[in-house]
């Protein structure tokens, strides 16, 4: 391996606290800058070479097996299509795919982990002790994996233009009305990240952010020992769709913002175009630690962002305690409701006046109850669901399918 | 009248305990879930058009003739083709 400890050539690894490359046999530390690139240059040329090219085969199961000549210790690894660091199963030491990431798809930048191994770690434990309803077992979790990976990400500008209609009620109770109102315009975004792997799903790379793009670095090769990384694996189709999927939803919430004195308000139709600004796009790394946990029979990852410490994860939640303690609120509010509502409807219906009118307004007035009454349960019921969905999510077995096929 | 209070009592009393405890479960377990605001990418929307209480007409015509063929860029590279940083 080219980056060695220039007082004792042993293996370097990057130190997110210390921010320096550190030696793992005599301490010594070094800046990546310190380190001449064009001393990795020959490595750009050795391929990974698939399997079925080696073994001279067709087979389902080599599709996506790659093997690489270890740097130190002439081992071989095996590798996908798509990592382009990861750790010799034989010496352990950093391996870096250099040919995926030499010239043209070499990136650009890279935000180098800020946050050690421990942090990540002692940062979610920190996190799950204010879970009312994270089971005890999982808030003293031991983590089965935790590896540190750059993600690829494409960071890009580009324009929105989009015009949509909204709908909105205005008034309440009887004088309440839809309306309807129209905007176009522009949205210029910049620097936009746009998760540039096809495994790992946007929803969840994008809950990783922000990250903070004062703090890219121009990319070295050093930043990524001791750590995994992929290379992008998008098209510019994913690219497009990614980016309208983003600028539209920030086009959209912009807009409802700006309209005021209405509520319920909904995007009911819209045309839009977003343009990317293909001479500038950047290809960067970003970091996440991903930990790994055993519960129940279920593997679980959590994801912290590298430089920020953000914490991203669905958690299994204690489903006893929350059915119960709903219950018991339901049926403390039940009994309150009951009270106030019973003499309010007694009085509406013994009241002394028999006109058509006052019997019309007391239907309405009940009718409104009853909506109100029907809408309440059907919204709280909604919520629950959506929440539920939302902790699904980050528990995919897409997430954990990034983290597990990596050598240790 | 009893009955009927009663019933109405049920859906707002556990309809309320359902909104409550869907937050407090999803502040407890749904941790990060949040995106990077619009702010830290642009500076805001340049509104071209803006027009309050449309009427039928004008609500199923708003959205038409404002984005136009010229607008796309013609060299977009083909959506099968991977990204790389030239951009073609």
């Amino acid at each position: 391996m080219i980056t060695q400890c220039k007082n004792c050539a042993g293996q370097l690894v990057f130190d997110p606290k210390k921010q320096k490359l550190v030696c793992d046999h005599c301490g010594s530390e070094f800046k990546p800058e310190e380190f001449d690139v064009s001393e990795k240059i020959p490595l750009w040329e050795q391929k990974a070479e698939s399997m079925n090219d080696i073994y001279g085969t067709d087979s389902k199961e080599f599709m996506d097996c790659y093997v690489y000549t270890c740097h130190t210790c002439g081992g071989e690894v095996i590798i996908n299509g798509t990592e382009a660091s990861t750790k010799c199963i034989y010496c352990g030491s950093s391996t870096v795919v250099f040919n995926r990431i030499s010239k043209q798809k070499r990136p650009k930048y890279i935000i180098p982990f800020n946050l050690s191994k421990e942090d990540a770690v002692e940062s979610i434990r920190q996190r799950f002790k204010k879970g009312m309803f994270i089971p005890r077992d999982i808030k003293h979790f031991q983590a089965d994996n935790v590896r540190g990976i750059y993600i690829p990400y494409w960071v890009v500008d580009c324009d929105h233009k989009a015009s949509v209609v909204v709908s909105g009620i205005v008034g309440s109770g009887k004088h309440s009305r839809t309306v309807y109102y129209g905007r176009a315009g522009h949205l210029n975004l910049s620097k936009l990240p746009l998760d540039a792997s096809k495994m790992l799903s946007d929803e969840s790379s994008s809950r990783l952010e922000p990250f903070n793009l004062e703090g890219m670095k121009s990319f070295d090769e050093d930043y990524l020992l001791g750590f995994y990384s992929n290379v992008s694996d998008v098209t510019y189709g994913d690219l497009r769709k990614a980016a309208c999927k983003r600028a539209n939803e920030y086009f959209n919430q912009l807009v409802l913002d700006s309209i005021k004195g209405a509520s319920s308000k909904k995007v009911i139709a819209s045309n839009t175009l977003t343009k990317i600004d293909y001479n500038n796009l950047r290809y960067a790394m970003f970091p996440a630690w991903f930990v790994t946990y055993y519960h129940k029979g279920k593997h679980n990852t959590i994801l912290v962002n590298g430089q920020t410490g953000k914490v991203v994860c669905g958690v299994p939640w204690n489903k006893v305690l929350f059915y119960t303690l709903l219950v018991i609120t339901g049926i403390a509010l039940t009994v309150v409701s009951f009270i106030v509502l019973k003499p309010i409807l007694e009085a509406m219906f013994t009241s002394s006046s028999h006109s058509s009118s006052s019997s019309d307004s007391r239907f309405k007035l009940i009718a409104f109850f009853i909506v109100a009454a029907v809408g309440m349960f059907t919204l709280g019921i909604t919520k629950i669901r959506k929440v539920i969905r939302s902790i699904n999510l980050t528990q995919a077995q897409s997430i954990f399918n990034f983290v597990k096929k990596r050598q240790e | 009248m009893g009955v009927l209070a009663f019933l109405l009592a049920i859906g707002l009393g556990f309809g309320l305990a359902c909104l409550i405890f869907a937050s407090v479960l999803a502040k407890s377990n749904d941790i990060g879930n949040s995106v990077a605001s619009s702010g830290r990418y642009s500076v805001g929307i340049s509104y071209d058009r803006s027009r309050d209480k449309l009427n039928r007409n004008e609500r199923e015509t708003f959205t038409t003739g404002y984005i136009h063929p010229e607008d796309y860029n013609p060299n977009e590279p083909a959506s099968e083709k991977l990204v790389d940083q030239t951009g073609k």
